[in-house]
């Protein structure tokens, strides 16, 4: 008991002290540094851009103070900065009238210049003008002589622009537009004023080349590309080589795209952010050629293209010289063509392909490929088809195939189906090689082709008339069948309907098995009469000549006498002596010229006598 | 026991004399052998007399006053004894019988004190040093002279107080530093017998000898009046820091001519210390010259020193010891020819002399004057590197960490920590081999550049000639007041500077700042760390670096009266002092040209100090004190320089820290059971601290001043004891406190490499704990004194609350954070994490210890001692941990560089056998 009073004391001891312990203390931790600023915007972009606009291209303006004589005050959002390094020294603001682009040598504004976050610039003795086309905020600067809007230092832009706030990027506006729109602003300056470096979303639109194509090519300047939608509209996309995702492959498909508007000198560029611009990429490819880059089926007409490019999946590889295959538009027909006229040849003269995409052969329903060929002018320069088991000539397997493939003959022919080439015999992916061949030379001709199909069997009938037949080499002649004459390994064909005299052309074929197939107009009907034959051609006219012409037929709807008789021995070597009656000469390929037609042999003793095909019946 | 009996005389000065007197007589025996005991004392309590008992144990008061009152009888060997009597004209007592003690427990504490003071001193890491705060408690303050040794393992302090708010005095003398203010335990060599005789003030309670300090105060008298006579030797084994320990002293007591002589020595141990790597090897030696001239005067020389080298420790990384699988991990060391090679070698040698002299007019009166002069020699040695990959193996590019997005090479390099025990200590051979590849290059090149050493082991020396005067005088004004009355002088020069100790099979040292050269390339002038002498070669044993002197002078005065009443005691005090320093530059440095050579600005500060105690004995048993102290205290010069080793600038605004404490405690003493329970609030405002760390986003060591810092230190204590049977003891000690930082105080950075102008800013500390200390602790414990001189104690004891000292970098606004965490609700949380508390581990032990005294006869005795500290083996206890003042500014990852720590040991073993005669 004597404890108690120690203890009672003890006890009221420790309560106050365990007070004085106890109190509530919490720690104090410094306070959340978040960028802030007073600034007011007094002026809003759309009223700033009026007021300095300007259709020149290229010019710089300084600001001055507003009405009130206070510095203009911009603010915005910012909508695009330079985080992937594909907008460089630029950033984009936004508000709710429009966007503007404000340059400035400074790296690294995505630290702190983030999507989202508020921005003011006091623009006022800065300037406001623009370069190439498009308006910015920056300093003046020159361009060659000329005044133009460059980039401002880093610390008149520290000094000149305020951050506000925590960036919140769900207050971001994205404008939504098609590129039909797009394009259609481009000529209202209105709409060029208000859009220029704003934030479009554009839905529903596939990459040319996507699945395929870089970003950009690593370390160049920029490169290219291009937005189509399903209506083929198109919108030139523009991204930096030296961007971190220049390397990766453009998206496949058709998805929805949010990048920055802007503008060089007279059209709309669009800029990516990044490339997390592009969202929900899939499913099929608006791009002509389907963007893939291994099909099974081929269907091409090059309707609609500008260059091969625009075809990601096609490629053109000039293997010797610098005549590269090109597309061209004629009579409203889009075709691809290719020629060594004013290009400059290689070692091997000039050698250039167009391959097409990957063929997978085993998924093809028909293993079958065709086209359309025409060529025009005359000299160098041979078109051959391949089968390539590799999109890389140099390296891949070259199976020739036989197709049925114009000669030139000076005038521009006609297209000719190449007829239905089989794939059977090959398996896994191949591609088809068009090459344009030819030595160095002055003259050159220039081949065409379109139409390009595969995967499916086309219509072999010839264009106009429809019908071919099959020869077979001969050394007699039955009255009132159809023949054809050959030299090397080339049928002649038919003069043009419209022409009253010519000379046969030259049309390569491939002749198995001494038969060939061609189109029945060139078919000519020998028909026996006294002292020799008569040659009437598909279009029921006769082959014959006049002294005053040696060296073409005329022709003649009526059997018009003497000039109309040939004669026609066969020589030991199978090639027939074909002698007209009236004027002497003899049928032959004269010289190395590309035509079948009658000749003084005498005054040119240089010639290849022909050999006859007989249409079976 | 003697500073029981010396506290016992000091207070009998005071109290009254009463007119009408009486005689009291008696005898003291021993209890067990009936023998009487010569050289007891015997006090009558309420009076202050007393008497010493003759050679037939006889005892007479011839001046007694009659009525109730206590005796009490104490003698070395014997356990106080205590019965209340009724005096009346002439009374006789009788037999007195006096239990022996087993004085095994107070020797085994004191050894355990000494273990103490070498537990390692912490190094400079981070330019915080951290001392092991030890007061020697006086042992009847359960409180005190339980937390003292049994929280010690979590370096804990004495009310969260950093060590210079407690003085040492050597025989009145103070002989805290006045760079850190100070008192160097590691000085005294280990040698607690030569050093037992002390007297203790604890906390704010006054004392005889000083006017104190706020955390108490401890003197220790070394003159050889105040030894026992005869010879006393131990020898132990430990498994600590050391391994082996011998000491032996001899005393001749006074000789009747008056003199005496008191001589020691003391050899501690190891080969390999408990931590791998380590060693120590330390020897002390003691002398104390007395000569008594009659009764008023003596003349007292003490001089002691200890030698001592020894190996540092290093804090460092969790992942390191994960990986070492040992929480003793050690970096400091490597292989070199077959032999651990450890490159922190601490060497320390502090010769003190001390010449006293005491002067007793007449009773009552005396004035104790003494003058010291000491030698500090301190020097730590360290690695040091030009243009060069990291020597140590825990650099955190070493670490698995830093590899953690490349799997392949974090699981390589964790493999090798793991298995490859070369790999996480030092690579000597790589070091000797990158120099011997410059020796070659300077050969072939006989013409071109020479190349220096690219490693090079260096000594960082801090030295001090300290020249100490104090005069104490206590006077006995009448039979209630007692004036003490002091003044004191220190005048000390301290040196520090940098030599090589060893360049590693090298040619040479550049002595140039490679920093600077880095970051100013085109600058030739300012790397140089003596542009006086640019681009020098220096030599083994040469000085480098920096070179500067500091000299201080402070001097004190004060003035103190206790009063003794019936029901009250009270005391008061009052202290001026003047301190001045300045720094004395020896090197022009190219990072301050103008402000680093020749002597620089004089730094002036007058102090004053009040204190005030009272003390309500409400009866016999049981006590009420409070007590109040307000004092403003000059800064210690190693806290006032920014960057002290290149220029002379000093912290802007340096003032002295102001210091307000009270605290109110409750005592009771009843024959089985006793106790105290105090309660403690001091504020301390305007504090400066320092840290140094290298800065990675500038590339350059900076120096960071934490200025106008307040602190709040809070809490309660209660220590009792409960005798449960005669010979069966119960303890209880125990702390629930609050040791808080309460503004948030200004930092100044200051750039090593010049780079910058210093740069201020706001440190947001509010209510953080301060490290270092666990700041709830409790232990109970059982002592049993068994027959036969027999002494048996278990305690155990928990210490939680201990927190990791933060580095301030962290608590400052981090403008550009937002960057990294741009929307609010992660920003809070970031500055949360990084800002964040962080506590060591929360730690328990259980110790035991047995003992038994032997007497072969009555004067030779045997005394065997076995204690074992963390029966449980308990590995995992963190006694340091410090965040590093390095930060990520760029990613702001906080466990870019993590924390720093030091385990302590498990298992603790001492067998200490002592001789004595």
């Amino acid at each position: 008991m004597k404890y108690i009073k120690s203890l009672l004391a003890a006890v009221v001891l420790g309560f106050t002290g365990a007070t004085l312990t106890g109190c509530n203390e919490d720690l104090e931790m410094p306070p959340l540094s978040i960028p802030s600023s007073d600034w007011k915007a007094n002026t809003t972009i759309a009223d700033f851009k009026s007021q300095y606009w300007s259709d020149q291209e290229n010019y710089c303006t300084q600001v001055g103070l507003t009405e009130s004589g206070e510095h203009v005050i911009l603010g915005g959002r910012v909508i695009g900065n330079d985080q992937t390094g594909n907008i460089y020294q630029s950033i984009q603001i936004q508000d709710e009238t429009g966007a503007i682009t404000i340059s400035t040598a400074t790296k690294s504004l995505y630290e702190r210049y983030k999507i989202g976050e508020e921005v003011f610039i006091d623009v006022t003795d800065l300037y406001a003008g623009k370069y190439a086309g498009l308006f910015q905020i920056g300093t003046a600067g020159t361009y060659n002589n000329a005044p133009t809007t460059s980039k401002m230092t880093e610390a008149e832009f520290l000094a000149h622009t305020q951050l506000n706030g925590l960036p919140a990027p769900s207050l971001i506006k994205d404008h939504e537009l098609t590129i039909s729109e797009i394009n259609a602003m481009q000529t209202n300056t209105q709409d060029v004023m208000l859009y220029q470096s704003q934030r479009v979303r554009i839905n529903d639109v596939s990459f040319i080349g996507g699945g395929k194509e870089r970003w950009a090519d690593a370390g160049t300047s920029g490169s290219d590309r291009y937005l189509i939608d399903k209506d083929g509209n198109r919108l030139l996309v523009r991204n930096s080589g030296y961007s971190d995702f220049c390397d990766q492959t453009l998206p496949g498909g058709h998805g929805d795209v949010i990048a920055i508007l802007q503008w060089y000198r007279t059209s709309w560029q669009l800029v990516f952010i990044g490339p997390d611009g592009c969202i929900d990429f899939g499913g099929e490819s608006y791009a002509p050629g389907g963007g893939e880059s291994v099909v099974s089926t081929l269907d091409e007409t090059f309707e609609g293209c500008t260059s091969i490019n625009d075809l990601g999946n096609w490629k053109t590889v000039n293997e010797s010289g610098n005549a590269t295959w090109f597309t061209q538009t004629y009579s409203g027909n889009t075709f691809a063509a290719c020629t060594g006229y004013n290009k400059t040849a290689g070692v091997d003269g000039i050698i250039s392909w167009l391959i097409t995409p990957g063929l997978d052969v085993d998924k093809m329903t028909e293993k079958t490929f065709a086209f359309e060929t025409m060529v025009g002018y005359t000299g160098e320069g041979r078109l051959e088809v391949f089968v390539l088991s590799s999109d890389d000539p140099a390296t891949a397997t070259l199976t020739a195939v036989n197709a049925n493939i114009p000669q030139p003959t000076g005038s521009w022919t006609d297209w000719s189906k190449s007829g239905n080439i089989s794939l059977e015999g090959f398996s896994g992916i191949v591609y088809i090689g068009f090459r344009y061949k030819g030595a160095a030379g002055t003259n050159f001709t220039t081949y065409r082709i379109d139409n390009v199909t595969a995967g499916k069997k086309v219509d072999e009938t010839p264009s106009t008339p429809t019908d071919s037949g099959t020869f077979t080499l001969t050394n007699s002649i039955v009255s009132g069948d159809q023949y054809v004459f050959v030299v090397d390994s080339q049928v002649g064909t038919a003069i043009a309907e419209n022409l009253s005299y010519g000379r046969l052309g030259m049309s390569a074929v491939t002749i198995s098995n001494n038969s060939f197939t061609t189109a029945l107009t060139n078919g000519v009907t020998i028909t026996a009469v006294d002292g020799g034959y008569t040659f009437v051609d598909a279009y029921g006219r006769y082959l014959a000549m006049d002294e005053s012409h040696l060296s073409t037929f005329q022709l003649f709807t009526t059997n018009p006498g003497q000039g109309a008789v040939w004669t026609i021995d066969f020589a030991a070597d199978g090639t027939a002596t074909i002698v007209n009656a009236l004027t002497n000469c003899h049928l032959v390929r004269s010289g190395t010229y590309t035509n079948i037609a009658p000749s003084d042999i005498v005054a040119y003793p240089e010639y290849t006598a022909p050999t006859i095909y007989r249409k079976a019946n | 026991m003697r500073f029981k009996l010396f506290m016992l005389l000091l207070l009998t000065a005071v109290l009254p004399l009463l007119a009408q007197t009486g005689t009291v007589k008696g005898v003291v025996v021993d209890a067990t052998t009936g023998k009487p005991v010569e050289g007891a004392i015997v006090m009558i309590n309420n009076q202050g007399a007393t008497v010493v008992t003759g050679p037939a144990g006889e005892f007479v008061f011839t001046t007694a006053k009659p009525g109730s009152d206590i005796i009490s009888v104490a003698a070395f060997g014997y356990t106080d004894f205590t019965q209340p009597v009724t005096l009346g004209a002439s009374t006789d007592l009788g037999t007195l019988q006096l239990a022996t003690s087993n004085d095994s427990k107070k020797d085994f504490d004191e050894i355990k004190q000494e273990l103490l003071f070498d537990e390692s001193i912490l190094e400079d890491e981070e330019g915080v040093a951290q001392s092991v705060a030890v007061l020697n408690g006086a042992s009847d303050n359960i409180y005190n002279s339980v937390t003292n040794y049994n929280f010690s393992i979590m370096r804990f302090r004495n009310r969260g107080y950093d060590n210079y708010f407690n003085t040492t005095y050597i025989n009145g003398v103070p002989m805290n530093d006045l760079a850190r203010g100070r008192f160097n335990y590691s000085s005294l060599g280990g040698m607690n017998r030569m050093f037992r005789n002390r007297t203790n003030a604890l906390d704010m309670a006054p004392a005889q000898y000083g006017f104190g300090n706020i955390g108490g105060s401890s003197n220790i008298n070394t003159m050889s009046s105040d030894f026992a006579p005869g010879f006393y030797g131990s020898v132990g084994y430990t498994n600590a820091n050391y391994m082996l320990r011998a000491m032996a002293l001899y005393s001749t007591g006074i000789s009747p001519t008056g003199w005496g002589l008191t001589v020691g020595g003391i050899v501690r141990w190891a080969n390999e210390g408990v931590v791998p790597g380590s060693f120590y090897k330390s020897g002390g030696y003691f002398l104390s010259l007395e000569k008594q001239f009659g009764q008023k005067h003596s003349l007292s020389l003490t001089a002691f020193g200890a030698p001592t080298q020894r190996t540092g420790s290093t804090p460092t990384y969790l992942e390191a010891y994960q990986l070492a699988d040992n929480n003793l991990y050690n970096p400091n060391w490597g292989w070199q020819n077959g032999k651990k090679r450890n490159s922190k070698i601490v060497e320390t040698f502090d010769p003190t002399f001390v010449l006293n002299w005491v002067w007793k007019p007449k009773e009552g009166t005396k004035l104790t004057t003494g003058a010291s002069f000491r030698v500090v020699q301190y020097s730590t040695s360290a690695l040091n590197w030009y243009n060069a990959r990291d020597p140590r193996p825990d650099y955190y590019r070493y670490l698995p960490s830093y590899y953690i997005d490349d799997p392949e090479a974090y699981n390589l390099y964790t493999d090798l920590w793991r298995n490859d025990e070369s790999f996480r200590q030092i690579n000597w051979d790589a070091l000797y081999q990158a120099n011997y590849l410059n020796n070659l290059n300077n050969a072939a090149n006989p013409n071109g550049p020479q190349k220096g050493s690219t490693y090079i082991l260096e000594n960082r020396h801090s030295d001090q000639l300290n020249y100490i005067f104090s005069s104490v005088l206590n006077h006995r004004l009448n039979q209630s007041m007692n004036l003490q009355a002091g003044v004191s002088f220190n005048y000390t020069r301290a040196h520090y500077y940098k030599t090589i100790r060893d360049l590693l099979g090298g040619e040479f040292w550049l002595d140039i700042d490679q920093f600077s050269e880095r970051d100013f390339p085109d600058n030739p002038s300012i790397l140089q760390n003596n542009l006086d002498d640019p681009n020098r070669k220096v030599g083994e044993g040469g000085l480098f670096g920096y070179n500067y002197f500091i000299a201080a002078i402070q001097a004190k005065a004060w003035l103190q009266n206790t009063i003794t009443l019936p029901h009250w005691d009270f005391n008061y005090g009052l202290e001026m002092s003047y301190t001045q320093f300045q720094r004395d530059g020896k090197m022009r440095n190219g990072r301050a040209p103008l402000n680093s050579l020749g002597k620089g600005e004089m730094h002036r500060f007058d102090n004053g100090a009040v204190k005030a105690g009272a003390v309500y004995k409400i009866n016999g048993r049981n006590a009420l004190t409070l007590r109040a102290t307000y004092e403003t205290q000059a800064p210690f010069f190693d806290n006032a320089y920014i960057s002290p080793r290149i220029k002379d600038t000093a912290v802007d605004g340096l003032s002295s820290t102001r210091i307000f404490s009270a605290d109110l405690s409750y005592g009771w003493n009843y024959r089985r059971f006793r106790g105290t329970i105090s309660a403690f609030w001091t504020t301390m405002n305007d504090m400066t601290e320092r840290f140094a760390y290298y800065d990675d986003q500038y590339s350059t060591f900076m120096n960071y001043v934490l200025k106008g810092v307040k602190q709040h230190y809070k809490g309660i204590e209660l220590g009792a004891a409960f005798k449960i049977t005669p010979s069966v003891t119960a303890t209880f000690a125990g702390t629930i406190a609050s040791y808080r930082y309460k503004n948030n105080p200004t930092g100044v950075r200051s750039y090593e490499n010049g780079m910058s102008p210093d740069t201020t800013s706001v440190v947001y500390l509010k209510n953080y704990h301060i490290g270092g200390t666990p700041q709830t602790a409790f232990n109970v414990g059982i002592d049993w004194q068994a027959p036969k001189m027999w002494f048996f104690n278990i305690n155990f004891s928990w210490m939680g609350n201990a927190y990791v000292n933060m580095s301030p970098v962290r608590h400052e606004a981090l403008d550009n954070l937002w960057t990294a965490y741009p929307d609010a609700a992660s920003l809070a949380q970031a500055v949360a994490e990084i800002t964040g508390e962080e506590k060591l581990n929360n730690a328990y032990t259980l110790n035991a210890s047995v003992g038994k005294l032997i007497y072969l006869t009555r004067k030779i005795s045997l005394n065997l001692n076995l204690s074992v500290d963390n029966i449980l083996n308990k590995k995992d206890i963190m006694t340091y941990g410090y965040q590093q003042g390095r930060f990520d500014y760029t990613d702001f990852n906080r466990l870019k560089y993590p924390n720093r720590y030091s385990y302590a040991q498990g298992i603790k073993m001492f067998l200490n056998v002592g001789l004595r005669f």
